[in-house]
């Protein structure tokens, strides 16, 4: 059945299906399609999806699929892509457009819910070249034509010179290739990489086999559905058979391409949305998303999902469909009354208080990143942080654990422009130790003139102490940053929980800073804890 | 400017007179004028000398004369100016200049005399001019009236001497056209002004002139103009000094340098600002760690281990060898197994993989704070609460004008047994109000532990509808595990530095992170914070 959409129609219906419009060229309309809606990744998915919105179809057609005795054998299978499922479908009639369609829709559900084909690949065949059984097995080495290449060639060397190959190595083991050959011997397809040229398909195909290969069933049943629901808008007459596939000892039947029955309460309706809607509106809400209803009793419908609605797990998300095909719009945002006192978190309120010291001392406040370069730290001795293991970029390749490597970095920029710097930072530090690690707050405060001597950050630490109305003392310590002998460990009841040093001259050499620098660290996360008792 | 008029050599400071310097030039001025023979000199005069107006010069001149140096002379004059009646009269004549016609005509007709009103009548002058014209032809002598009736048997010098008088005023009326200014008003000037044929403004001048005591000073050298200064010093302000000298004024036109405070970092005010409107709203806020099990971020969440968002290129992960205490309850973690796997106990399909506990258990960097829903939702379980987080979250990326690879999320909760859709709708639209952003569209969206989703858009002044707000509903598969299932859970996570780029007015995201004190000092305090 045909219909048209004008324009202005189809951007409020593509926001219905979750699609975004990216770019209108000619007769050309790009959108992207979410992620949890696959069965839009092609023209036949949404065309099927507008006749329903448009109110052309009235819910789905549930197609009745037909045994064959065609069987897939999957013996001697390769270890590390254990599944194979296939399915026949016949009765297509394709013309260049439609093949385009068809192997677009392939090639978004590699990039997405297969993984970029690591997780599952499809094949589409010309079922006609077929002749069965068909066997999935591992093979150390076969000789084939790959697809749009005039010569055979080893699995080497599709390797090594075909493009695909090239870009989808790292998916097969060596001497371990996955293959999918006929009774003959004729290679539909060597997953995830290519197929055969043998079985291509041209628009005189009208039967396809649809291999599915990868390492979870259940998605690549899930991915098979969609590829099914697409090609049955392909044809009047179109037909789906099962095959047989032989796992082992196990038989499992393919595809599954069964109807979800769910059954919705209008009061489940009402308690998610917060809207009381007739039975007759959420009917005809579910048929414009191409559902069928069936209604069970006055306030519960049984609602029957078409198998290509692979997001559809629970109720909640055929609740949620209701809502889209009711119209967000006219959902009226409601302002539900607080029931408690909002409050912020102590520490966010004990660092405001800081800040407002720090800033009535006359620092300014600067931000850093969490994220720092793993070398800058161990340059200065730092040790006990988190290293990523996947860094994007060096500088960002480890998580701090204090907040000094960070300011003495501000110090570096703005000692370009300023000769008498003042800087504290408030920030978050990840620090490890022997039984975990733990998020805290620290205060790092660094000044930088001409004359400065740890004197300046100790009349900062007692000031900032003795508003604060907390008891501290000095000890003397060690750090490979600071100078022997001018700077000390600031204890509180008998903990640490700071430092206070003059920076070392080395350091400042390394950093490129020609003023020396005084520096104050304390942890206010433990200040905090040590006030709260 | 000169300082002394004259030098002066060895008086008592005394008989001194310290004037300002503007009043010293007054007093230059008045002299250089005595020295040219005027005594007096008009304040406008003065005034030009001194390059000022008048207004200016008057607080002075008080100061002078209260001080005996200079006397004032007011002088009033008079500016005459033909009134309508005035110039009426000068082109049609006088009215008693028509009477006479009249009377002659009525002469050469024979007739000697006649009653008044008969006059009135032939006369045709209304009864103001008819009672003003007989008046002065009778004190002229031209008529005489007893018992009302007048006697016209004229008197030809009588006439001639009152036509004299005609000439007169009517010379004087034609003198006065163009308006004329003078000392006094004359017994004719007087008596035209009575009759209403002028107008008469009266001028006040004022004079200044040197009073025989400041000739005497200036011939002895005692009027001295003060010191001027620049600054007010602790000297001047203890000694009484500064009664004797006179302050520089200030050009407000000149440059200052400017100056900047010592500030808070903006994007740290602007987060607080955040945290307290969130809090006005009834939230609470939590906390939760930076580094985080896949299973707080992930798996609760209902996102399926193979899912490409828990892959290497989103999320950073954990180099071996950091002590993990796992804190997950065995329990939850088998529901959480089950839930991916078949379902379980959430009325689901589930994912239908085999879940895999190692994969839980990897160390991440959180890439969301909804891992501290997550633990708050754990901890509390069912019940009416509203939490809030504010902190970093982590995904790999290379920074760039619009991206960063640590960034603030704005996470937030509302639990309770009647919480739905809409009233997370409504949390938006107030947010978006209390925030200053102005109307939010609403619109389906898809995230994997949310359904319904949506995503709520905002206006930005250059982009146009930008989406800002993601939320939805808690699925089930995300609630049985954390032991809620009676109650709904409203959840939204905001990339708040978008909204704050938006608020403070900056393209780079990188600026909110800056910690050069250039880029601080050129952030301007934004108009809604400035709002409240």
């Amino acid at each position: 059945m045909k219909s048209r959409i004008r324009f202005d129609e189809l951007g409020e219906y593509l926001t219905k299906l979750k699609c975004e419009v990216e770019e209108v060229r000619g007769d050309t309309l790009v959108y992207e399609a979410s992620h949890d809606r696959p069965d839009l990744f092609s023209a036949e998915g949404l065309g099927r999806a507008l006749r329903s919105l448009k109110g052309v179809d009235n819910g789905f057609k549930e197609v009745v699929v037909r045994d064959s005795d065609v069987e897939v054998i999957a013996s001697n299978k390769p270890s590390y892509r254990p599944y194979v499922l296939g399915a026949i479908v016949k009765g297509l009639s394709l013309d260049e457009e439609s093949i385009t369609q068809i192997i677009q829709l392939q090639e978004k559900l590699h990039l997405s819910y297969c993984g970029d084909r690591a997780l599952v690949a499809i094949g589409l065949h010309d079922y006609s070249k077929i002749t069965p059984p068909i066997y999935y097995k591992a093979v150390s080495e076969y000789r084939f034509k790959p697809l749009g290449y005039d010569e055979e060639m080893s699995i080497r060397e599709i390797l090594s010179k075909v493009d695909k190959g090239v870009r989808y190595r790292h998916l097969v083991r060596d001497g371990e290739y996955p293959l999918l050959v006929d009774s003959k011997g004729m290679v539909l397809s060597m997953p995830p990489i290519i197929n055969g040229d043998y079985t291509r398909i041209t628009t005189n195909t009208t039967q396809f086999f649809i291999d599915i290969t990868g390492t979870d069933l259940e998605l690549m049943s899930r991915v098979l559905n969609v590829v099914i629901g697409a090609l049955l808008e392909r044809g009047d007459e179109v037909t789906v058979f099962k095959v047989r596939v032989l796992d082992g000892d196990r038989i499992i039947w393919s595809p599954r391409y069964d109807v979800k029955v769910f059954k919705v309460g209008l009061d489940d309706v009402k308690s998610l949305l917060g809207i009381d809607l007739s039975v007759e509106e959420v009917i005809k809400c579910l048929n414009s998303m191409g559902f069928n209803v069936k209604v069970l009793d006055l306030r519960s419908l049984e609602v029957r999902v078409p198998p290509y609605r692979i997001d559809v797990m629970h109720v909640v998300d055929i609740i949620e469909d209701i809502a889209i095909a009711y119209g967000y719009d006219r959902l009226t945002p409601t302002l539900l009354p607080p029931t408690h006192n909002g409050s912020i978190h102590p520490i966010e309120g004990f660092s405001r208080i800081v800040r407002d010291l720090m800033i009535g001392l006359g620092f300014n406040e600067v931000v850093n990143f969490m994220l720092v370069d793993s070398e800058y730290l161990s340059d200065l001795s730092i040790g006990n942080y988190v290293i990523l293991e996947n860094p994007r970029m060096k500088a960002y390749s480890a998580v701090r654990n204090s907040l000094i490597p960070s300011i003495l970095q501000a110090v570096r920029i703005n000692s370009l422009t300023s000769k008498n710097i003042k800087l504290f930072e408030v920030g978050d530090v990840v620090e490890l130790s022997n039984n975990g690690f733990r998020s805290s707050r620290k205060l790092a405060v660094a000044i930088s003139t001409a004359e400065t001597t740890l004197t300046d950050v100790l009349v900062v630490l007692k000031s900032l102490m003795n508003m604060l109305g907390i008891n501290y003392s000095l000890s003397r310590c060690s750090s490979n940053l600071m100078i022997s002998g001018r700077c000390g460990e600031v204890v509180v009841r008998g903990a640490v929980i700071g430092i206070v040093g003059e920076v070392h001259p080395r350091i400042l050499n390394y950093l490129g800073i020609t003023l020396p620098v005084a520096l104050l660290e304390i942890n206010l996360s433990s200040i905090l804890q040590i006030i709260s008792g | 400017m000169f300082k002394y008029l004259y030098y002066k050599v060895g008086f008592m400071e005394g008989s001194m007179y310290r004037v300002s310097s503007r009043q010293y030039t007054i007093i230059k001025t008045l002299n250089d004028y005595l020295v040219g023979g005027f005594r007096y000199v008009d304040v406008r005069e003065v005034a030009k000398a001194l390059n000022t107006n008048v207004s200016d010069l008057m607080r002075d001149l008080a100061e002078l004369e209260s001080k005996g140096l200079i006397k004032t002379q007011r002088l009033s004059k008079y500016l005459v100016r033909l009134s309508d009646l005035g110039i009426k009269y000068l082109n049609e004549g006088l009215p008693e200049f028509k009477l006479l016609q009249v009377l002659v005509n009525l002469n050469s007709r024979g007739i000697k005399s006649l009653r008044v009103d008969e006059l009135k009548e032939v006369s045709k002058l209304s009864d103001d001019e008819f009672s003003a014209s007989l008046g002065i032809l009778r004190r002229f002598n031209v008529i005489s009236i007893s018992r009302n009736v007048v006697d016209v048997s004229l008197d030809n010098a009588k006439i001639q001497e009152f036509s004299k008088y005609l000439e007169d005023v009517k010379e004087l009326l034609s003198r006065l056209n163009e308006g004329l200014i003078v000392g006094s008003l004359d017994s004719k000037l007087q008596s035209i002004k009575r009759r209403g044929f002028i107008v008469v403004d009266e001028i006040k001048e004022l004079s200044v002139g040197l009073t025989d005591v400041a000739l005497e000073a200036i011939r002895n050298n005692l009027i001295i103009a003060k010191d001027i200064v620049t600054v007010l010093t602790p000297e001047l302000i203890s000694s009484g000094g500064w009664k004797d000298v006179e302050f520089k004024e200030f050009d407000l036109s000149i440059e200052v340098p400017m100056v900047y405070p010592s500030r808070k970092h903006p994007y740290i005010e602007f987060l607080n600002y955040v945290r307290d409107i969130v809090v006005s709203m009834g939230f609470e806020e939590v906390k939760g760690p930076h580094l985080e099990l896949e299973f707080w971020n992930f798996d609760v969440l209902y996102v399926p281990q193979y899912h490409p968002a828990r892959t290497i290129t989103d999320v950073y992960f954990v180099k071996e060898g950091v002590q993990v205490r796992y804190d997950v309850d065995e329990e939850v973690m088998s529901i959480v197994r089950r839930v991916h796997e078949d379902g379980g106990p959430a009325n689901s399909l589930g994912w239908g993989y085999r879940w895999d506990p190692k994969k839980a258990l990897k160390l991440i960097l959180r890439t969301h704070t909804t891992s501290v829903s997550m633990r708050t939702i754990y901890e509390r379980g069912e019940g009416e609460y509203r939490c809030f987080s504010l902190d970093r979250v982590f995904r790999p990326d290379t920074p760039d004008p619009t991206h960063l690879m640590e960034f603030h999320q704005l996470e937030g909760i509302i639990v309770g047994k009647e919480v739905s859709f809409k009233h997370l709708l409504g949390f938006f639209k107030e947010f978006a109000r209390r925030l200053g952003l102005g109307d939010v569209i609403f619109k389906p969206a898809y995230f994997p532990f949310t359904e319904p989703s949506v995503e709520g858009y905002v206006k930005h002044p250059k982009l146009g509808w930008i989406e800002v707000f993601p939320g939805g509903m808690f699925r089930p598969e995300v609630l049985r595990p954390l032991r809620v299932v009676n109650c709904n859970v409203a959840a939204w996570g905001i990339g708040i530095d978008r909204i704050a780029m938006m608020v403070l007015g900056i393209d780079d995201i990188r600026e909110l992170y800056s910690n050069s004190l250039d880029v601080i000092k050129g952030m301007k305090i934004p108009k809604t914070l400035l709002k409240g």
